[in-house]
């Protein structure tokens, strides 16, 4: 780490045009993720072009910034609409909405920019320190231990299930179906697209996410409305920034949480959507009362929360350490670099380091300017609770038809995100949770793809996932997770003469 | 009175002269740029590369739209049958991409006659690359191991379609040796696999692992252009050891078939002014671009030859399937 | 018996004998993973429905007390098909503004559709409804077409 270079970004970062659209950047992500509709993702492949004609570091600065405050701005609608605004922000919906029915939206919030902060600015820290070291690890994950990691995402979707274990299995297994329609990349076989140009390349989840959750939603919103029921929410009684003991009980699972988000982040292929239900998954693991979960937990919301803002520091380590992206998001990023003809590489923290450690600070300044901008935009959006259920609905139908749009450029995406809708309205009917499909749609073709991959490298034979450690590792933690949701283990302690704990 | 009339002739033949060099876009002042790939990816790198230029030498201004999806297929479907044919939206055309989708693809409806091509800029060629401390330090090594064991040594790729796919192949029919081929989403990826050692080699392009050359995270084996780069210079060509397999991918521009001639002229004399611009080449140089400027009837050529090179090999493929 | 969530289980066997059949036109490394996924897909809608049929039954038996312990359930008599007819339309009328886009522009039609979804819900007053639209669409203008230069056609095409 040459000195000499983290000075002259701080310098840079410290300049006023650049704080400028650091805080310009943080409050665009937070309005772009708190819509329901819109997404972090494509707000980033839209400003991209705007920055072209910035300072590199500027440009990178604003695009981070706008990156995080996405992160946590989906928790806003999470929180106070029930339905999240960024993929990332799934998990904040389980524990987010029952707080906010009860009452403590204010709290929830509080809570929720508290632990963004924090796992933020862990994330921000182990950029800035350990970027190159932690470098390697991520070349430790080819399509071997991806699997792994893969199915050990998708073991956690039976334990997501709000009902049955059998509604949230299918609705993983329809995602992880969903999701391999589209161009097979080992043959390039056009699966299930009767010949729709479209549908080439697969449905993207962002889409599908969109009307999974933001149209029911709506539909159910406008079923209430003009009925004249007492809104719970309209008005945050309670203070914002969370107590000292609040914080103190959670500060564990926030720093845990801000870990895997760090790993999750870094492992090329996954990003926030994955790492929010990964830390959901440990906090509710490691919770003493876990039947809490899912009825206004703190824990509950603050895990998803720290994981998905750390994932953006932890997404820029392989980036900036070895020039590949860590998640889609950043995968813009390097765009930027790239236009601007800095070529992706480890010569970005020595030839370019100027503009690398300006990008590194702006990330951990932006996560000051997060909680500073974060506490009152998040009061003005609270406005949005006094709104009629109606007009929400309508705006959210409105929101959604940009936000699908801007994607790809596509109208088809459009009809697509509708198709989505109303099969969400049905899962809605019948009680079936659609946060399992996403992770469906988000992890299948991970799994297939290094699945097929690895049958390549490793002759076709199982074993090549055996002589990985860390593959191993995360198949038995795996088979672990899959276990601990059965009675089998609780059954087993039991005959062991040992108290028996509350499975699942 | 003679005498003032040839002058005012001479005044407006001489100033004539440089208008007719920097010839202004006669149809429009702005020009749509469909491209088939997400921003920031190397469709975008190009355009923001070249056009500052071009909007010098041709007076229009650019307006890049993405529409990413189907390799491409997208756009350049959108481009040949939906736009307009005054000369108003061009395109970038990445090939080997632009032909293998129809070749692969029966349901994609466009071909390159459908397109006027203008200009190919950069040629990207194809290099082989190892983990720097992988058994193979030579490209001879790897085909030796190779012929040891058939059909086991892993080759990663960007994918079916993909350049780096075909030039697999066309090493395997040169040479008579088999790999296994693992296809990546991308060059990115495999790059990242060989860095890894979790496969043998990739086949990638110089522009993308440039940087991890320079910084002694890959190896270079071979080169797979005519003649040695001079960015490479110590990388050894596939010819120099005998098999006669050159491939990169290129990028270029194209417009929908039947569009103005007058318009067609003006848009590939741009670039062959761009071909002579010393700014232009310098920054291309420093982003390890290979410019390879190749304008109209020349760059059809191009791509009918990559068109007919890569049917027969998918269609060998086919019957060996 | 909740119609919605039998329906979806046998929508879920359907769609899983639709990716089954397909997928076995597909060469053979291609078909793999969606043959896996289209079984487990399909057992498990056969679970569900059966786990459904079974629970409705004992419901039945033990004849315990008349509202159903699911709150999500319709099998409760909905006090009127109001809600519904209001949600369906809604969701037709989003569909035609969508359609649109391409023939009015954006804002003409995001206008329209603001106009008689509010009239349909009839939630809100007049004046409440044109300056949440105006304010509504005057962000959305203002940060993605101007500021982001997103690619909708904004104007009518006539």
């Amino acid at each position: 780490m040459d000195s000499s270079m983290l000075m002259a970004g701080i310098a840079n970062v410290l300049s006023w045009s650049n704080l400028l659209l650091i805080i310009g950047g943080t409050l665009l992500g937070m309005f772009v993720g708190a819509m329901p509709g819109l997404s972090a993702t494509m707000a980033l492949a839209l400003l991209l072009p705007v920055t072209f004609s910035m300072e590199p570091g500027a440009g990178l600065s604003m695009l981070a910034s706008l990156y995080l405050g996405a992160s946590y701005g989906g928790s806003i609608s999470a929180i106070l609409l029930n339905t999240p605004g960024t993929p990332s922000a799934a998990a904040t919906v389980l524990d987010g909405y029952p707080l906010s029915q009860q009452g403590k939206a204010g709290k929830a919030l509080g809570v929720s920019l508290f632990a963004s902060f924090c796992g933020g600015l862990m994330s921000g820290i182990a950029l800035l320190v350990a970027a190159p070291l932690l470098g390697i690890v991520v070349l430790k994950f080819g399509p071997i231990e991806l699997f792994a990691v893969a199915v050990l995402g998708i073991t956690i979707i039976g334990s997501l299930s709000q009902g049955s274990v059998v509604s949230g299995l299918l609705s993983g297994g329809i995602g992880l179906l969903v999701s391999t329609v589209g161009m097979d990349l080992i043959t390039g076989t056009p699966r299930m697209t009767f010949g729709h140009m479209n549908l080439f390349s697969g449905i993207s989840f962002t889409v599908a996410l969109i009307g999974l959750f933001s149209i029911p939603q709506a539909l159910l919103l406008i079923e209430k409305s003009g009925q004249g029921k007492k809104k719970v929410a309209n008005k945050i009684t309670d203070r914002l920034m969370p107590l000292w003991a609040d914080i103190k009980t959670l500060m564990p699972n926030i720093g845990r949480s801000g870990l895997i988000g760090i790993i999750t982040g870094l492992i090329p292929g996954t990003g926030g959507d994955t790492a929010s239900w990964f830390a959901y998954n440990e906090a509710k693991r490691f919770a003493k009362d876990k039947s809490r979960f899912g009825k206004g937990d703190l824990a509950g919301l603050s895990a998803p929360e720290s994981a998905n803002n750390a994932v953006v520091g932890g997404a820029l380590i392989p980036t900036i350490a070895l020039g590949i992206p860590g998640s889609s998001s950043t995968a813009i990023l390097l765009g930027a670099l790239m236009v601007h003809g800095i070529l992706p590489g480890p010569n970005l923290l020595t030839e370019h380091g100027e503009v690398t450690y300006t990008l590194i600070w702006a990330v951990i300044i932006a996560n000051f300017a997060l909680l500073g901008v974060g506490l009152m935009f998040t009061r003005m959006c609270v406005a949005v609770t006094k709104v009629p259920d109606g007009f929400v609905a309508c705006a959210i139908i409105v929101l959604c038809i940009v936000g699908s749009f801007a994607i790809n450029n596509s109208f088809f995406d459009v009809g697509l995100m509708f198709a989505f809708g109303l099969f969400g309205y049905w899962m809605l009917k019948a009680g079936m949770a659609p946060a399992p499909m996403v992770v469906g749609l988000i992890l299948g073709p991970v799994m297939e793809t290094s699945y097929q991959q690895s049958m390549l490298i490793g002759g076709g034979s199982f074993m090549v996932f055996a002589k990985s450690p860390i593959a191993l590792c995360l198949l038995i933690l795996a088979l672990f997770s899959v276990l601990q949701a059965t009675p089998l283990l609780g059954i087993m302690r039991q005959r062991f003469g040992k108290r028996s704990t509350h499975s699942g | 009175m003679k005498t003032k009339l040839l002058s005012i002739s001479v005044l407006m033949a001489v100033t004539a002269v440089p208008l007719a060099v920097h010839a202004e876009y006669s149809v429009t002042d702005e020009i749509r740029v469909l491209q088939g790939f997400q921003a920031g990816g190397g469709s975008d790198a190009l355009a923001q590369l070249a056009h500052p230029y071009l909007r010098e030498i041709l007076g229009v201004n650019f307006i890049n739209e993405y529409i990413p999806g189907a390799t491409g297929a997208i756009a350049w479907t959108r481009l040949s049958h939906q736009s307009p044919k005054d000369g108003t939206v061009i395109s970038i055309t990445n090939t080997p991409m632009l032909m293998t989708n129809y070749i692969i693809n029966d349901s994609i409806s466009y071909n390159i006659d459908q397109l006027t091509p203008i200009a190919n800029v950069v040629t990207d060629p194809g290099v082989v690359v190892v983990h720097p401390d992988s058994p193979y330090q030579t490209i001879e090594d790897l085909l030796a191991a190779a012929e040891e064991t058939p059909g086991r040594i892993t080759i990663g790729n960007s994918g079916i379609g993909g350049d780096d796919y075909f030039s697999t192949i066309m090493v395997e029919n040169a040479s008579g040796l088999s790999f296994e081929k693992v296809p990546f989403a991308g060059d990115g990826p495999s790059a990242t696999a060989a860095m890894g050692g979790q496969i043998d080699a990739s086949f990638n392009n110089v522009g993308i692992v440039y940087g991890h050359l320079q910084a002694d995270s890959l190896r270079a084996l071979a080169v797979l252009s005519a003649e040695r780069l001079p960015m490479l210079p110590d990388v050894p060509t596939l010819r120099e050891i005998g098999y006669d397999v050159v491939n990169g991918s290129s990028r270029g521009y194209s417009a929908p078939a039947g569009i103005p001639d007058q318009a067609r002229d003006e848009l590939i004399a741009a670039f062959e002014e761009l071909a002579t611009n010393e700014e232009f080449l310098q920054r291309a140089e420093e982003r390890a671009f290979y410019i390879d400027i190749v304008t109209g009837d020349d760059y059809m050529e191009m791509m009918k030859n990559m068109e007919e090179t890569f049917s027969n090999i998918w269609d060998e493929l086919d019957e060996d399937a | 018996m909740n119609m919605s969530r039998l329906s979806l289980g046998v929508f879920g066997v359907g769609l899983a004998v639709f990716f089954f059949v397909q997928n076995m036109g597909y060469p053979a490394r291609a078909a793999q993973i969606p043959l896996m996924f289209a079984t487990a897909v399909g057992l498990l809608s056969l679970a569900w429905i059966v786990q459904e049929v079974w629970s409705t039954s004992k419901l039945l038996r033990t004849r315990a007390c008349p509202s159903s312990s699911d709150s999500d359930s319709i099998s409760s008599a909905p006090r009127t098909y109001n809600q519904y007819i209001k949600a369906f339309s809604i969701y037709a009328l989003a569909l035609m503004y969508a359609y649109s886009i391409g023939l009015v522009g954006y804002f003409l039609a995001s206008a329209l559709f603001m106009g008689f979804a509010l009239l349909i819900v009839r939630e809100v007053g007049f004046r409440y409804a044109l300056i949440g639209s105006i304010a509504l669409l005057g962000t959305i203008g203002l940060v993605f077409f101007y500021f982001l230069g997103l690619n909708m056609p904004m104007l009518p095409t006539f």
